[in-house]
Formats: structure tokens, sequence, C-alpha cells
């Protein structure tokens, strides 16, 4: 077992096609890739020369006692601990970090569980950043024809256009400027050329004020963007319109936010939604608290509440910025406000 | 374990807040059973009632059937199980009385 901070994992998703495998294969041919142990769905048609590559499958179980978000991946559950164990033992070479591709139409929320929920995973792991590959040649069509490729850039904590090389520069733009207006949260980045990726993708440290702060500018500057029209249009995919479109938003709570209702109602929210929900994160000004608290969620599950030292602007106010797909923002503004105000009167919410 | 698992971590940060108060115990304490206040109000109309014993957590469904949950999160998907609706946040009423939470 690892005595120290907790292992961060980074969870590699993307598109069929959209380059993992090949921005997996440079991120370990550098030094720092050299220090990280590799999990996969399924090994592809390129192959990893690395040391710490294993295969998992693609089963899920349901644990004991639990319901369908509490789907496990027992076979990544069981890579996992086999790689920690491994390296306790000295049975397989001293790592610092955890990369899990995932199958190209994979949901990362039973990844997610599965690092979250294991006592012993949990102990040891800590899941740094969803990072989602967007191919710069096929991205846009990707996203507009399947819901999956969109969900996936929305829900990541951070993008990554590739085959960049192989693009123009208008062709990276506008694929970029779509990706922004679908996840003005995610930090976007290019590969392959990009010497600081690994910096880039392994996301922030809550144990690292630097890291803390970044990532709270990151929300401040999101919530900033969706006060106007352009940046709240709902993005559907044109191509189906079946589909639900996914829309962000920011919500602003002018009086210090009251903790108990807001995490009744929170928990609540992604227990009835959490498929619907695909992101929020948030700066609260909460009483009794030195500083903002940062809220951090992806669909069902919740991160740990992050105390911060400081807010990053001079805007204090609370803010949360919602990624959700086919739920009304008015519907999630009213809720909340409806159920705040039970308990503080004075509570007033606006876009 | 769901939804708010994560944040539970064992149970401590959601149910007992994130306050840094110096009088910590009692805050806790205090704030526990505020969210119990603010779940039992949520879970009206469903029959399910939520309640402390120690420190574990009881959900009893309008028939008398019960859980045990150890985490607040847990206390959601029981409700499903017993109650006689699921409740949505999103299909709350608007004029429902404010909730007693004065802890």
């Amino acid at each position: 077992m690892t005595g120290g901070s907790p292992i961060p994992v980074i969870v590699l998703t993307g598109f069929l096609g959209s380059g993992k495998t090949t921005l997996l294969q440079h991120l370990l041919e550098t030094d720092d890739g050299r220090r990280a142990a590799v999990l996969i769905n399924e090994f592809g048609e390129i192959s990893l020369d690395h040391l710490l590559v294993k295969s998992v499958s693609g089963s899920t179980v349901v644990l004991q006692n639990g319901c369908v978000c509490c789907s496990v991946r027992s076979e990544l559950r069981a890579g996992l601990r086999e790689l920690i164990d491994g390296m306790a033992k000295g049975e397989v070479p001293p790592f610092d970090r955890i990369v899990i591709e995932t199958t190209g139409l994979a949901d990362p929320v039973p990844v997610v569980q599965t690092i979250t929920v294991d006592p012993m995973l949990r102990n040891h792991l800590r899941l740094a950043s969803l990072v989602s590959t967007v191919d710069a040649l096929n991205g846009i069509e990707q996203i507009d024809k399947q819901c999956e490729a969109m969900r996936q850039a929305a829900t990541a904590d951070r993008l990554v256009i590739t085959k960049t090389d192989l693009s123009n520069e208008w062709q990276i733009d506008k694929l970029q400027q779509r990706l922004m207006k679908i996840n003005p949260m995610a930090p976007i980045s290019r590969s392959p050329g990009n010497a600081h990726l690994w910096n880039q993708i392994v996301g922030s440290d809550p144990s690292d004020l630097q890291s803390r702060n970044a990532e709270a500018s990151v929300v401040s500057r999101a919530a900033e963007k969706l006060q106007s029209e352009a940046w709240s249009t709902p993005q559907t995919p044109a191509k189906a319109h079946h589909l639900h479109s996914i829309a962000s938003f920011a919500l602003r709570v002018s009086k210090p936010i009251d903790w108990s209702p807001f995490v009744v109602w929170l928990s609540l929210l992604v227990h009835r939604h959490g498929r619907e929900v695909l992101r929020i994160k948030g700066l609260l000004d909460v009483p009794g608290a030195k500083g903002p608290i940062s809220l951090n969620a992806v669909q069902h599950f919740i991160h740990p509440p992050v105390h911060l030292d400081g807010w990053p602007d001079d805007d204090h106010t609370s803010r949360l910025v919602f990624i959700v797909q086919g739920l009304e923002e008015a519907a999630i503004r009213s809720s909340l406000a409806n159920f705040l105000r039970r308990a503080n009167p004075d509570t007033q919410i606006a876009a | 374990m769901c939804s708010a698992c994560g944040l539970l971590r064992g149970g401590a940060e959601w149910i007992e807040g994130v306050t840094e108060d110096e009088n910590v115990h009692d805050r806790r304490l205090a704030e526990r059973r505020r969210h119990i206040a603010l779940i039992n109000m949520m879970l009206e109309g469903t029959g399910v009632k939520l309640t402390e014993h120690g420190r574990q957590l009881i959900v009893r469904g309008p028939t008398g059937s019960t859980r045990l949950v150890t985490e607040l999160a847990h206390v959601w998907r029981a409700a499903d199980e017993l109650g006689r609706r699921k409740v949505d946040p999103l299909n709350l009423s608007a004029s429902a009385p404010q909730v007693g939470v004065g802890a």
C-alpha cells in the first residue's frame, strides 16, 4: 500500500477514433509518462510499449445495497487494487499516477464510482481529472451526430483536441469555439506538439493552493461568460433532433448560501437527475467558512467540498455553473430558490 | 452508495456541514438534526420519514417497513423503495411551508 498522498487518477475518454490511444502513447513517451500506470479497456491496433499497461474487461457490477448509479467496474477495481498492492510489495515499478482509458462509447461515471466508492481505493487514489479527446478533423460531426460524443465533451474536466497536425487552424478554432459553448469550464489543450500536456491534464490537486485557486478562477470565468445570452444557448446535436439538448448556465445566490438546505437539495437533485446533470461547479459563500467553498460534481458523484483561502476576484457572490442535458434552467433555478427560501426567506437567485 | 457518497466520505462532511466553528461537536450535532428536518420536508407526501437512532439513520415507510442507512445519500434510495411516490426536487411545490429547521 502507498503511504503518502493519494495517487492521482486520470480518466481518459473520447469518442471512437478520437485519438485516445495515440494521445496516451505520446504521454507515455515523456519522462512523466514513465511514472504512469495505465489501465485500458481493450487493446486496440496501437500497441503501447510501456511496463505498466494492463487490460481490464468491461463488466460492471452493482454493489450490495446499491442502485444503478452505484455500479462499479469489478475488473477495474481488481486491476487498481493489484497495481496498488503490487507497488507496495515491490512487484511492479513505482508509479505516481494512473491513467484509465475507457472505450469510445463509455460513460465515465461507473469508472468514477469505482475509484470513489471502494473503501481501499478511495484511501489511496484521488480522481484527478476526466479528460476527453476530441478529433480536430471529425469532432464537430461526431458531436452533432453522436449523443455520447457530446456528453463526453460536456462531462470532461479537460478537453484535448487531437490530430491538430492533420488539420488547419480554421478547423481547430471552429471546434474550440464549439467546445467552449458545450463545456465552458473545461480548459482546452492541443495534441500533438504540446510539451506541457501532462501538467495540463493531471488537473487540480485539492491539497495544492495554486491548483485550488486556478480551479476557482475557472468557475468564476465560466460564470461570467454565461451571463451573456450567446454563452447560454443550448447545444443541440443538429442532426439528432430526438436527443435532448445540452445547455450550460450560471446561477448566482445573492445572500451567503445556507449549507444545510443547499446540500439536501443538491443530493436529491443528483440522485434523481444525475444522468442529466452532467457537471456542476461552484464557488459558495457559506456562513462559518473562512473562505469560499469550491463545489465540483459530475453526474451522480459529488467531490468532497474544498475550502479555499480566498476568492479569485472581487466578486464574492455564490456562483453555480451547470451543464445539463434535457433539464430546464428555470426549473433548476426555481427549485433551488424555493428550497433555500424555506430556510432563509431573503434568498435571491439570479441567472 | 450514490449521489452524495463522494461528498460524504464516510458520512461526516455531508451530514455535519462544513463549518469551521470552534464548537465543532455541538455545531455538527445541530447541523445533523437540521439536515434530518430538511430531508423530512423534502419527503412530505411520500409517507416516508427519516429519524436518527444514535449515529444511525432510520428510514420508515408508510407501511412500517424500515431501512437502516449509515449515509445520507442512501436515504433517497430507501425513500424510493418505501415511499408512495418518488420525490423530485424539480417538482416541489413553491407554496410549501417553510421548514422548521431551527435546530
